[in-house]
């Protein structure tokens, strides 16, 4: 008996080895949590990060970057951002790759829990409206649109997600006497086109019905109803000119940004070869707009203008927050008279409301050094 | 109850020493398994020799009668102590006990009997077990036994080999490491294949050992060895009852600072087993032991600290420190990281007499030793851990023949060997890692690599298939480690690294001895050898690499030896000792007659064969009251070069380069002379000294360095050439209450070739000495036994105490030799001295509770006691434990950054973003690369063992 306790003795002490560690391996130092205390950046890229969209769970941020190393053929990829530390991953890795490596994918939308992603792929975009030459000259105008659904982590091939395709307006070709190559190129910024050029605006986003069955999208003109499933399309001509259309959580509404033609511009301009040569013309036009937000029922009823502004989003209990012409963005009750500006927001765009609704995720930056920010709401 | 440890007493001044060290016998040949004992006995009245008297062991089988001249000789004596009775009609029966007998040695004896005409009770005296000096043998040796390997602080045998004086860090005489023989029960071993680097091919605990005799000059013509020869005998079961005793010793309750994670569990058992046949005995033995850091360093993970750093260095580090203190010196632990290990030995033994002339004897060894290997580029990587394991067993069969006349002996022995050893290397699966079964860092299974099964695949089908090695990645380091995105090409943090290596040694050996022992102490021995190989050598170093290049070879060296020894003793005084050794050997590696032309016939590489002269002679001084004596012997040595050389491979050599040499199937045998001349005194009775000179004349040292006559430069050859030559000297004291050995050597190895540095060779025609590799010009060795270990039979207490003052080996030879600095100058030429104290102490407790056949003890067991932070290395590029700024720069230089890191990129590492802005630019980029440059040359390798304590309990029966 005393043996064995001798031996439980010698047992309990191998044990004790055993639980008892030679110096811990490093551990490397963790990113800090992102808290939203005041005015909070999210990510710090020298490039373009735009769009951004909160996780169901209120989270993560996903967005929309003009540079992602890993794939850095591609002008836009969407990532998603943990507040919690770590690095930005792929939101949809199974798109962009082989040879679609280079697409532009822009402008998604987050289904309601999070495991259906739209998206929407611009192409082709051309150096310039002028064909045969390769001067590149400004953004052209976008040429068209696919919008795309996808389950984040499917592995179908990307040209299997349900998708439909417009071609946007804007850009033709005008044929015209005298002219070389027989005719005028036509680069129309129209007001949606123009805002994708000057600050890639989202305007042809799509938004999820909160059931996720069916998406609000805008061709650059027109509110598009569209059902994945059925492929069955509804445009809501009553809109009129629409884009950057937002689904109310509550699914009664459809806000979107309404732009206002105040003034337009056209000039011509001819390309010539490094040797001289006359290669074509291209007629460009312009027009000053103002915006405003708008809201309507998903069935074309209801059409109710609630403010001078742009870029509208929902908070979770129905109010509206948009980029005021004042250059802030703003909180509104819809119906109300007035609006709260959102401290910290000056030249913030691209708002999107946390799912709890005390914290604002926007855009901030120069056009092509965007990154995303975020402040707690009032 | 007295602890029984320590096997047998001692009775001082039974008997005088020199009245036993008088008595001239045969010298000793190393490398046997058993002993002799040789004596004469007399009538105590007149002297006169007594006839035909009975001699013989009550406890093992030998039985010998008396010649005319009162002698007599027992052979094939195991090893041990032991008890003799000597009978005559007419004479008190004479019982002597604790007759010490050594393998390959003479016990010496000289009896007288009593007349008595009564049938009285047999007189019990003790014997003397001390010599200290040994008139009688003509090489150089120490002793080590078995009951000091138990005592001694000390996990592995060759720590043990360490105190022998001219041995240090596994060199003899300022020999290569893989120059010295292992010879296990009579049985040369050795990893011929990489001997150079792992030294001997299987490993014995030292708790199964009954004894080490490490020669290290003056070598007999059994054993075929360049610089030493470690004769191993193992321990027999006890023929009369079960003995037993198991120890567990761990370091679980030190400090942080002192925590290795060793935890060594130890037992070994014997006794008669009587149903294998009337007189066998079994002993088995088992050695468990685990560390969480099997290499652990003074300085454990470190860093350039600042008060390493040269004075070039100074103000990267000052700025380093300024601007961005996180990354400097960011981890630092007392024991290195991924660096866990663990060893089996497990060894049994069965002696099986037949009758009273025959005995079979018969062992297995089995070894499983396997540990990650900690490397400074991989020390932040913690998914894939690089690790080595080697599995091997040796199986040993001989039968000995023995016949015992009067005043001499036969003695026959055949001995069977069968050796496989298997070593891999490679990435340890972290899958099996993950759900590894052990007890702390002991694993109870074996390491499982990743690819293990593929790179164990038939060559062509490995080659066809074009594959990586599966699993193994390619290294990248993003992330990982505090340097993040810097450390890109400095650590590696994700992926493998891209080393699978395996190789396998096989070998069937077979000896024939035969001697004949006259009782005048003459003895003729004789007998030939032959050993057997299979090796198989793999290895892939870019292993992620689909189709990256391998090199396999599969090949069957043999060597073959026949020897002749002969030991005349002259006038009673004197002893003449001749042996002849010829031995034989083929790589048997097919390679192209000419290596430059793919094309070219295929040959066969020829027998190599080398005739080894060996003479001594010893003796007393006259004149000196027979308390000094001398010895001087002449070997040519000559042994056959390791396998490894006649392949292409990587050699890293002192230099910490590492070049790659081409194989040369055709190597001949390295080879030399040995002279040596030494001296023994009694300077009381109780402290001997001696004094030994040796000069060894290496004329055929394998190099991979020069194109001498004709051959290619970088092939190895056997051109090098040098000289070993030094002075010994020993105290043996064996006081009251303590006993104490020391030795001091003074050596100079010294080699003369073209250039050191091999491949750049500007001039290779110049020829200059150099310091051999293992050049130490000092070695100061000192062993303390006191209490119980020193001989104080009654002492509850026990207590060893090694300590060891060596100077530093030449770290770069060339400066050494006065050439110069390669790449810079001012420091010295030798490395520091080192200097290290061992100690282990135990307390008797007395009889285990619970067990009233059992005693235990307490142990403590200390090594580098002193805490000293030993340099063992210094780098090669600077001298110093400093590396160069131009080292730091070019290796911060490789890779810069092209655009800033953003903080959501997955490069982002908070430590790098030094102002913590969220963006990690192209300036802190490059802060962070010098620091990771600097961390990556963390000197911790370059420092000898940690300080380390443990306690013990042990238990025996």
């Amino acid at each position: 008996m005393r043996a064995a306790s001798a031996a439980l003795v010698l047992l309990g002490v191998l044990s004790a080895t055993g639980c008892r560690d030679v110096g811990a391996a490093f551990e490397p130092e963790p990113r800090e949590p992102l808290v939203p205390e005041t005015l909070t950046r999210v990510t710090f890229q020298v490039a373009a990060d735009r769009t951004p969209a909160w996780t169901e769970g209120g989270d993560s941020i996903a967005y929309v970057t003009g540079h992602y190393q890993p794939l850095a053929a591609a002008p836009a990829v969407p990532l998603v951002l943990s507040l919690a530390g770590g690095p930005a991953v792929r939101l949809v890795p199974g798109i962009q790759g082989g040879a679609t490596a280079a697409q532009r994918v822009e402008m998604f939308a987050l289904a309601p829990g999070d495991s259906v992603v739209a998206y929407v792929v611009l192409s082709p975009l051309r150096e310039t409206a002028c064909q045969g030459t390769a001067e590149v000259t400004d953004p052209v105008p976008l040429v068209s649109a696919t919008v795309a659904v996808r389950a984040v982590d499917a592995d179908p091939p990307q040209a299997s997600d349900p998708s439909i395709t417009f071609d946007l307006a804007g850009y033709g070709f005008e044929p015209k006497a005298g002219e070389p190559q027989g005719g005028l190129w036509l680069a129309d910024y129209l007001p949606f086109q123009q805002a994708y050029r000057d600050q890639h605006t989202s305007v042809l986003r799509p938004s999820f019905s909160p059931d996720g069955r069916r998406l609000a999208l805008s061709d650059g003109q027109r509110l598009v109803i569209w059902e994945p499933a059925t492929g069955d399309t509804t445009v809501l001509g009553a809109a009129g000119e629409a884009v950057s259309p937002a689904w109310s959580p509550d699914g009664q509404w459809i806000a979107f940004a309404q732009p206002v033609r105040v003034d337009s511009a056209t000039s011509d301009r001819i390309y010539y070869s490094e040797m001289g040569a006359v290669l074509c013309a291209e007629r460009r036009t312009t027009y000053t707009v103002d915006w405003s937000v708008s809201v309507v029922r998903p069935d074309g009823t209801g059409f109710m203008s609630v403010a001078p502004g742009r870029d509208p989003a929902w908070t979770p209990d129905g109010e509206l927050v948009y980029l005021d012409p004042d250059g802030r963005l703003h909180l509104r009750t819809l119906g109300a008279a007035t609006s709260t500006p959102i401290p910290l927001t000056a030249g913030a765009r691209a708002p999107a409301v946390s799912p709890d609704g005390r914290t604002v995720a926007f855009e901030l930056g120069f056009a092509e050094t965007t990154d995303i920010w975020m402040t707690p709401l009032p | 109850m007295g602890f029984p440890l320590k096997e047998g007493r001692r009775r001082r001044g039974a008997r005088a020493f020199l009245a036993l060290a008088a008595l001239l016998t045969p010298a000793a040949a190393s490398g046997q398994a058993t002993g002799r004992i040789l004596g004469i006995v007399r009538d105590a009245s007149s002297e006169a020799p007594i006839v035909g008297a009975s001699v013989r062991l009550l406890d093992a089988r030998a039985q010998a009668l008396t010649d005319a001249e009162g002698r007599f000789v027992l052979a094939a004596v195991p090893p041990g102590d032991h008890t003799l009775r000597v009978e005559q009609i007419g004479y008190q029966a004479t019982t002597l006990e604790h007759v010490t007998v050594h393998a390959g040695e003479p016990a010496i004896l000289s009896l007288t009997l009593t007349a008595t005409p009564l049938d009285v009770e047999p007189l019990v005296v003790q014997a003397e077990r001390g010599r200290l000096i040994e008139p009688d043998v003509t090489r150089s040796h120490t002793i080590v036994a078995g009951e000091q390997l138990r005592e001694l602080p000390l996990d592995r045998v060759d720590e043990a080999i360490e105190l022998a004086p001219g041995v240090s860090d596994g060199h003899f005489r300022g020999g290569r490491v893989g120059q010295e023989t292992y010879v296990v029960d009579g049985l040369a071993l050795k990893d011929q294949l990489s001997g150079s680097e792992e030294g001997t091919a299987l490993e014995l605990s030292p708790t199964s050992l009954e004894e080490v005799d490490v020669v290290t000059g003056g070598f007999g013509a059994e054993q075929g060895t360049l610089s030493g020869v470690v004769n191993l005998v193992t321990r027999r079961g006890d023929p009369d009852r079960w003995t037993g005793r198991s120890t567990l010793l761990t370091d679980a309750w030190a400090p942080s600072s002192m925590y290795h994670g060793y935890t060594g569990l130890s037992a070994s058992v014997g006794g008669p087993v009587g149903f294998v046949g009337d007189g066998s005995t079994l002993f088995v033995d088992v050695l468990a032991q685990g560390e969480g850091d099997a290499d652990p360093r003074a300085r454990g993970l470190t860093c350039v600290r600042q008060d390493d750093v040269s004075a070039e260095l100074e103000p990267l580090v000052a700025s380093l420190r300024a601007d961005a203190p996180a990354l400097y010196c960011p981890y630092t632990a007392d024991a290195l990281p991924n660096q866990r290990g663990d060893k089996v030995i497990g060894f049994a033994r069965l002696d099986r007499p037949f009758g009273r002339d025959l005995s079979l004897t018969t062992s297995l060894l089995y070894n499983r030793a396997q540990q990650e290997l900690y490397t400074p580029e991989l020390k932040y990587q913690d998914s894939h851990s690089l690790g080595t394991r080697s599995d091997g067993a040796l199986f040993q069969a001989a039968l000995d023949y023995v016949t015992h006349g009067s005043g001499s002996a036969n003695h026959y022995t055949a001995r069977l060997g069968l050796m496989q050893l298997d070593r891999q290397i490679g990435v340890i699966d972290p899958a099996w890692a993950d759900g590894r079964a052990g007890l702390g860092p002991f694993s109870f299974g074996s390491y499982r690599f990743l690819g293990e099964d593929f790179v164990h695949e038939p060559i062509e089908d490995q080659l066809r298939s074009g594959r990586a090695v599966p699993g193994y990645v390619a290294p990248s380091a993003g992330v990982g480690s505090p340097f993040g995105p810097a450390a890109e090409g400095i650590f590696v943090t994700e992926g493998t690294s891209g080393i699978a290596s395996w190789s396998q040694t096989r070998f069937l050996a077979a000896d024939l001895v035969g001697e004949h022992l006259a009782g005048d102490g003459s003895a003729f021995r004789a007998g030939a050898t032959g050993r057997f190989y299979a090796i198989q050598s793999y290895e892939r170093v870019q292993a992620y690499l689909p189709a990256s290049s391998l090199d396999y070879a599969r090949f069957y060296p043999a060597t073959l030896a026949a020897f002749a020894d002969f030991r005349q003793v002259i006038s009673h005084e004197f002893e003449f000792q001749f042996g002849m050794r010829t031995e034989l050997f083929r790589s048997g590696v097919t390679a192209s007659e000419d290596r430059a032309d793919y094309l070219a016939p295929e040959i066969d590489a020829s027998w190599k064969a080398t005739l080894l002269p060996r003479v001594g002679v010893s003796g007393l001084v006259p004149g000196t009251d027979d308390r000094v004596s001398f010895r001087f012997s002449y070997s040519r040595v000559a042994q056959p070069p390791d396998f490894q050389y006649f392949l292409d491979t990587a050699l890293g050599d002192s230099l910490r380069t590492d070049v790659k040499r081409q194989g040369n199937p055709n190597l001949g045998f390295e080879r030399g002379h040995s002279f040596e001349l030494g001296m023994g005194a009694i300077v009381t009775p109780r402290i001997g000294v001696s004094v030994t000179g040796y000069r060894k004349q290496l004329d055929r040292l394998v190099t991979g360095s020069l194109d001498f006559g004709g051959t290619e430069t970088g092939q190895f050859n056997t051109g090098d050439n040098g000289t070993v030559q030094g002075l010994e000297f020993t105290v043996d004291a064996d006081l009251r209450l303590a006993r104490l050995k020391g030795s001091y050597t003074l050596q100079k190895a010294e080699g003369l070739g073209g250039d050191v540095f091999g491949d750049s060779v500007a001039n290779p025609t110049t020829a200059e000495p150099f310091p051999l590799p293992f050049d130490q010009r000092h070695a100061i060795d000192a062993a303390l036994f006191l209490g119980r270990a020193g001989g104080v039979e009654d002492a509850p207490w026990s207590f060893a105490l090694t300590a060891t003052a060596h100077s530093g080996y030449p770290f770069d030879r060339r400066r050494a030799a006065g050439g110069g600095a390669v790449d810079s100058a001012g420091s010295a030429p030798y490395l520091p001295w080192t200097a290290v104290l061992d100690g282990r102490a135990s307390l008797d407790l007395g009889t285990l509770p619970g067990c009233g056949h059992c005693a235990w003890r307490v142990t403590v067991d200390g090594r580098n006691l002193l805490g000293r932070a030993n340099v063992v290395a210094l780098r090669h590029d600077s001298g110093t434990l400093s590396p160069t700024l131009a080292t730091v720069q070019d290796l911060a230089d490789q890779v810069e950054l092209d655009e800033p890191i953003p903080r959501e990129s997955s490069r982002y590492a908070p430590a790098v973003d030094l102002d913590s802005d969220g963006l990690i630019t192209v300036a802190e980029f490059r802060t962070a690369r010098q620091a990771a440059a600097l961390d990556r040359q963390d000197p911790s390798i370059y420092y000898g063992e940690a300080r380390q304590v443990r306690l013990g309990v042990e238990v025996a029966f």
